[in-house]
């Protein structure tokens, strides 16, 4: 079933039970209310006269571990990564520990979107530090290229010199599925 | 109910069916501008209100334990389900080491704040850095949640200012 224009009463016309179940049952069996399941989960537009409910989906991994991979590639521990049912658009929020070993290296914490769409990391869609010190901050990322589906999230890393190993920390990738 | 030819429409049906039923969907249940609606449980929403909280001064600590700043907060408490995003953004400087911000949940839930849910402010002592984090927190108890913002250093003293704590619950 789906959503109908309400119909429009007519004094005097009978209203019929296939009239009652066609404009009143199934369109309130369209209505949040019908369709909440999840404690937590929001109501955005699907399509036209469609609602879906969504929910935030986070993951975190803790371990410090490093790379002196200067492609975009898993640590020993991979991830953190969410498996989401999206639509075509959704943030994406990066937070890590980062750090380079020395000189004037950066580390550098992208995504990887694989399942219904194929996004590649990209270092305009990342959390980067330089340097030898520590840092811990993040940043967020609108995309609205998706294939609608379940679609999964994958953290990645790299450093900016092989000669000088990034080391990452307390991971945590959040999707807020629109 | 799913109507059924010839059978009569009572009062009551109505009542359950139709008025009850649009009595619980966002526009019966909407009361403030610029709120929105979340799932509380099968069936059932509930609206919600995205809450923040700001301290400007400019104040210090060289304790390396999590703790309140001279002036308590940025503190916000509001009524959450099991989720909720929590934004956290600050200036700070400290000449000797890093920084460290996060966040106390108390109330329905008790969360303490963690290194691993931390924003960390590195500068040379002189200038600012100011950055931000968003959190998700899952895993609440459902109910009155407030959300403080607690501070420490790695070493030496830090400052601290325009502490802003924004929270969106689910």
């Amino acid at each position: 079933m789906a959503w109908t224009s309400p119909m429009t009463a007519v004094a005097n016309e009978i209203f019929t039970a296939a009239q009652f179940n066609e404009n009143i049952r199934d369109n309130l069996l369209e209505t949040a209310p019908a369709k909440a399941q999840n404690p937590g989960g929001y109501f955005v537009v699907g399509s036209e006269n469609s609602i879906v409910e969504r929910e935030v989906h986070a993951d975190l991994v803790d371990a410090a571990e490093g790379t002196t991979n200067t492609s975009y590639s898993d640590l020993e521990t991979v991830g953190p990564q969410v498996t989401v049912n999206t639509a075509e658009r959704a943030l994406v929020h990066l937070f890590c520990g980062s750090g380079a070993s020395g000189g004037d290296a950066a580390a550098f914490m992208s995504f990887v979107v694989t399942g219904a769409t194929s996004i590649n990391t990209d270092n305009s869609r990342c959390v980067s530090t330089s340097d030898n010190i520590t840092q811990r901050s993040g940043a967020t990322v609108y995309l609205d290229n998706l294939n609608a589906g379940s679609n999964t999230f994958v953290a990645k890393y790299a450093t900016s010199h092989s000669d000088f190993e990034a080391t990452f920390r307390n991971r945590r990738i959040t999707v807020v599925p629109l | 109910m799913t109507a059924v030819a010839g059978q009569a429409f009572t009062a009551a049906q109505f009542n359950q069916y139709v008025r009850d039923n649009l009595n619980e969907c966002p526009a019966a249940a909407a009361t403030e501008s610029g709120t929105y609606f979340v799932g509380h449980g099968t069936n059932e929403i509930v609206e919600r209100n995205m809450v923040e909280d700001f301290v400007n001064p400019q104040e210090a600590t060289s304790s390396t334990s999590f703790t309140d700043l001279g002036t308590f907060g940025p503190s916000v408490t509001l009524e959450t389900g099991s989720r909720a995003l929590v934004g956290v953004k600050s200036q700070g400087r400290n000449s000797t080491r890093e920084n460290v911000i996060s966040y106390e949940i108390s109330g329905a839930t008790e969360r303490s704040p963690s290194d691993s849910r931390s924003l960390i402010l590195w500068t040379d002592g002189t200038g600012y850095s100011a950055a931000s984090f968003v959190d998700a927190a899952l895993d609440l108890i459902p109910g009155a949640n407030t959300f403080t913002l607690k501070y420490r250093t790695v070493d030496g003293t830090g400052e601290f200012r325009r502490r802003l704590l924004w929270v969106l619950p689910f």
